[in-house]
């Protein structure tokens, strides 16, 4: 009955989904409010019946209805309660449920957030935001069904059906449980529980501005409308996909044990493509808000930050390129590719179409080479090189040459390493001319003496690192240009407070909240700066000075690295709820001769593979880690290899997604409003404005 | 990110085969009692990895160090699993591999001779960049010449639409005295600039 539930809750979602396309368009075509009305309540109605698959779903997950084929491979009796409930996106049939379940939430939201402000552009937002949805749901019905069940023909053969197929029987409960697999150990972990959520929200709240772009595309309102509809949902998305990106770093960080966090795998590139086109479209889109320009543009960076997505998706479900993340492959390839591919041609057509019949002329030209504009532009043909870049080491370079050459090749770290650090090197530097440049004309002259005090403190800050100790003189360029990026946004935040603490004599907390408070956007986007110069000062650390050793100890011996001794004091066994396997080790860690630490790395065997638990503590609070991973041992523990790494600032790559994710929400957050006098006056120098 | 260890891949299909292959083979299916597969299973299991885990211990035994062992395997992926260096991976053929590096560390070989020696046995694919130099300047000048293309094209658009903004400003014209009308609207734009102040 659970299965039937399921499945026909999401074969009526994906019927609401198809109705609404239609309706919406004939809506639209016809000025028929009532089709666009019966079309709005068909999109609202696909998330109900989703969260009622989804609920059909884990309550056979908590339940242990091992009969459903999707329960029997990511779940078995000695599976937690709670993984029993993160399993719901353990594989390929409930990933792709759960990533319906998200889409479909964020596209009620925005419809109903949306309707009354942009009623002009909701016939075709429903469509677009449903033809997404029916894709992914025809995927999960006819393709990766979760909610087929195992039965036993009288030929004692064992089918996958949701139905039962005619003289087959229900397998034996007992047997089914004895025999299911559980869910995958990599997944056993905080990092992994929240890690694919947070990816899945990021790539399916990047559909609510996609589809408002392509929405003011087909009705042809090219006002700049579909920007501020969609200004927050683009933060949002982006927020997410930069958290899921960082949560899946903590998470290799801790489980997969190699010592650092970003692997460049094709996979974990597939998550960073779209984010870095998103960042490009969230930058560029204040140049349309604020003068009108880059209209053609922003509707490039949308649809490619869309396709992007898509073409993430298909390759980390196809097998495009295996990896790591192989556990989500499946035969969906094909269809995935299609659509990746019609999405991308409609919409670049539907966008040529418009700007051949010239409805997307700026308002505004070019005035300066140093205003904020030309270097708005700049810094997004810098990230669409980085894009390209990533791009080709990932998936273009091993496609073609598998394909035309016949060579099977690996693009990795050292691949990576020497073509994006150039690329990283002027994204920074932009991020620290642009926000003291001036919208419209800066002469080089005006931005020269704003650049003075950020230039200044910067060279304060490579010298204190050159005084502290670091020799290497490529370091001390990137720790300086990473810098300067967020002295600058520092810089702006004290210029803000101090010219209301002049001006309005406030104290500088009630100046710099006030600052805040009235400009939320940009004084976020300063906290985002200052979070990605944080980000970067660990990358730049722990790439530069990672040390590392592998040594074999006896109980009682200890290694030495990077100042720091690890004492190994002992091997112990466990037992763990789930049924692993657990050998673990005691080290104590050291600094002149004084115990720092007591460490408990360790590795996990469960039936189906190995894993090992890395044992990392700061010895410097919040920003080095000293990271122990047990490699092996002695039968009777007598001695064990350790592999031991020191990675200097690593802990400011956690702390600065932390500033992050504060600047994001900061500048999502609403604009304090005006008091009504200000407010009037506002209005009044408005007007006045708008008659000169 | 990435994985130690080879991840199974429960596609739908291959956990159909697997639990087919366990209902229909399982002694269960015809007396109706568990199945002991499952710990046996789990033994040797155990006995791998314990002999696995074990290997580090007795390699070191020889006169080159771990250290120099990874130093090089971290310039290799592993053969097998696609993108995984060979100096984390965990799987047996990949602690094989190593032992090999010693071995060839051993004989006096440099690591660039080993790693010449890896890829001429398995290809391009265990590097990180390719050695082969047509697929190394291919692989290696494209994204440059993407980028100097986007910053080409960036600058050239920005140049041209300065050009296009500086040809469409008209020449100005001789000073003429303000309309009367234009005159009022000024005084109704001072007057509310004074009311804003």
């Amino acid at each position: 009955m659970l299965a039937e539930v399921g499945f026909i809750a999401t074969l009526l979602a994906f019927v609401a989904a198809g109705y609404a396309i239609v309706a919406s368009i004939l809506g639209a075509r016809r000025r028929s409010e009532r089709l666009v009305l019966s079309a709005r309540n068909a999109a609202l109605l696909v998330f109900p019946l989703l969260l009622a698959a989804s609920g059909a779903l884990l309550i056979g997950l908590t339940g242990g209805r091992y009969e459903i084929s999707y329960v029997w491979q990511v779940t078995n009796p000695s599976t937690p309660s709670f993984y029993r409930f993160t399993a719901l996106w353990g594989s390929q049939q409930g990933s792709l449920l759960f990533w319906n379940l998200i889409m479909s939430a964020f596209s009620a939201a925005a419809l109903l957030l949306n309707w009354h402000s942009h009623r002009r552009l909701m016939p075709y937002v429903i469509a677009y935001t449903m033809a997404t949805q029916a894709f992914f749901l025809a995927l999960v019905v006819f393709l990766e069904n979760p909610f087929t069940r195992y039965w036993a023909t009288p030929a004692g053969q064992v089918i996958e059906s949701v139905f039962m197929p005619a003289g087959a029987r229900a397998p034996d409960p007992r047997i089914l449980a004895e025999s299911a697999r559980g869910l995958n150990p990599l997944l056993r972990h905080f990092g992994m529980i929240i890690h694919p959520p947070m990816l899945y929200l990021g790539f399916t709240g990047f559909v609510i501005p996609f589809a408002f772009a392509m929405a003011a595309l087909a009705s042809g309102d090219l006002s700049t409308g579909w920007i501020k509809a969609t200004r927050r949902w683009s933060l949002v998305a982006w927020l997410f996909l930069g958290l899921g990106l960082l949560l899946g770093g903590r998470w290799a960080y801790d489980v997969l044990g190699w010592g650092g966090y970003w692997g460049w795998d094709p996979v974990e590139n597939a998550a960073f493509l779209p984010w870095l086109i998103g960042t490009a479209f969230i930058h560029s889109v204040m140049i349309q808000e604020k003068r009108g320009m880059l209209k053609v543009w922003n509707m490039f960076l949308v649809i490619f930050t869309f396709s992007a997505v898509i073409f993430g998706t298909f390759a980390t479900r196809s097998g495009l390129i295996s990896s790591v993340h192989s556990f989500a492959q499946s035969e969906i390839g094909f269809p995935m590719f299609a659509f990746w591919a019609v999405v991308t041609l409609v919409s670049v057509g539907l966008l040529l179409w418009r700007w051949n019949r010239g409805e997307l002329r700026g308002e505004h030209a070019f005035t300066s080479l140093l205003g904020r504009e030309a270097l708005f532009v700049l810094n997004n043909a810098i990230f669409i090189a980085l894009f390209f870049a990533i791009f080709w080491g990932s998936f273009g370079a091993p496609i073609l040459s598998e394909l035309f050459l016949n060579t099977n090749i690996t693009l990795g770290a050292d691949y990576f390493l020497q073509v994006t650090p150039p690329l990283f090197i002027a994204l920074y530097l932009l991020m620290g001319i642009a926000p003291l440049s001036a919208w419209s004309a800066t002469s080089l002259r005006r931005l020269g003496r704003a650049l003075v005090v950020p230039a200044l403190v910067t060279v304060v800050f490579v010298v204190v690192m050159f005084v502290t100790g670091t020799r290497s003189a490529g370091a001390l360029f990137g720790y300086g240009v990473v810098a300067f990026a967020g002295i600058v946004a520092l810089y702006e935040i004290y210029r803000g407070a101090r010219a209301r603490r002049e001006g309005l004599h406030e104290s500088w907390l009630r100046a710099v909240t006030a600052l805040f408070a009235r400009n939320r956007r940009r004084y976020g986007g300063y906290i985002v700066h200052l979070g990605i110069t944080v980000i970067g000062i660990g990358v730049i650390g722990s790439t530069l000075f990672q040390s590392e050793t592998q040594q074999t100890l006896a109980r009682g011996e200890s290694l030495a690295l990077a100042g720091y001794t690890m004492r190994y004091d002992d091997l112990t066994f466990a037992t763990g709820e789930d049924g692993r396997n657990m050998t673990i080790a005691d080290v104590t860690v050291s600094r002149d001769g004084q115990a720092i630490d007591r460490l408990r790395p360790r590795q996990d065997l469960y039936p189906e593979m190995p894993m090992t638990i890395a044992g990392a503590t700061s010895p410097f609070p919040g920003v080095d880690d000293f990271y122990v991973l047990l490699s092996g041992w002695s039968e009777d523990g007598s001695t064990a290899t350790f592999k031991v790494y020191f990675n200097p600032l690593i802990n400011l790559v956690w702390w600065g997604g932390l500033l992050l994710i504060a600047g994001t929400l900061v500048a999502a957050w609403k604009d304090e409003p005006l008091p009504a006098r200000a407010s009037a006056r506002g209005r009044v120098a408005g007007s006045a404005e708008g008659v000169a | 990110m990435r994985v130690l260890p080879h991840l199974p891949s429960p596609s739908a299909k291959s956990g159909r085969k697997c639990l087919e292959a366990t209902y229909l083979r399982s002694p269960s299916l015809k007396s109706g009692r568990g199945s002991g597969g499952g710990v046996w299973l789990l033994l040797t299991l155990l006995f791998a990895v314990l002999l696995l885990s074990a290997l580090p211990v007795l390699a070191q035994e020889g006169g080159v160090t771990e250290d120099e062992v990874n130093a090089v395997a971290q310039r290799l992926f592993c053969p097998v699993c696609e993108n995984i260096p060979l100096d984390v991976c965990g799987t047996p053929a990949c602690l094989q591999w190593r032992a090999e590096i010693r071995t060839q560390l051993e004989q006096g070989q440099t690591p660039d001779e080993i790693v010449t020696d890896f890829v001429q046995r398995f290809g391009e694919r265990v590097v990180g960049t390719p050695q082969d130099p047509t697929l190394r300047a291919l692989s290696l000048l494209t994204p440059w010449l993407l980028a100097g293309l986007a910053l080409v094209v960036a600058v050239e658009t920005l140049l041209r639409w300065r050009r296009k903004q500086a040809a469409a400003i008209p020449a100005p014209a001789a000073e003429t005295p303000l309309p009367k009308d234009d005159a009022t609207y000024r005084e109704r734009i001072e007057a509310d600039l004074r009311a804003r102040r």
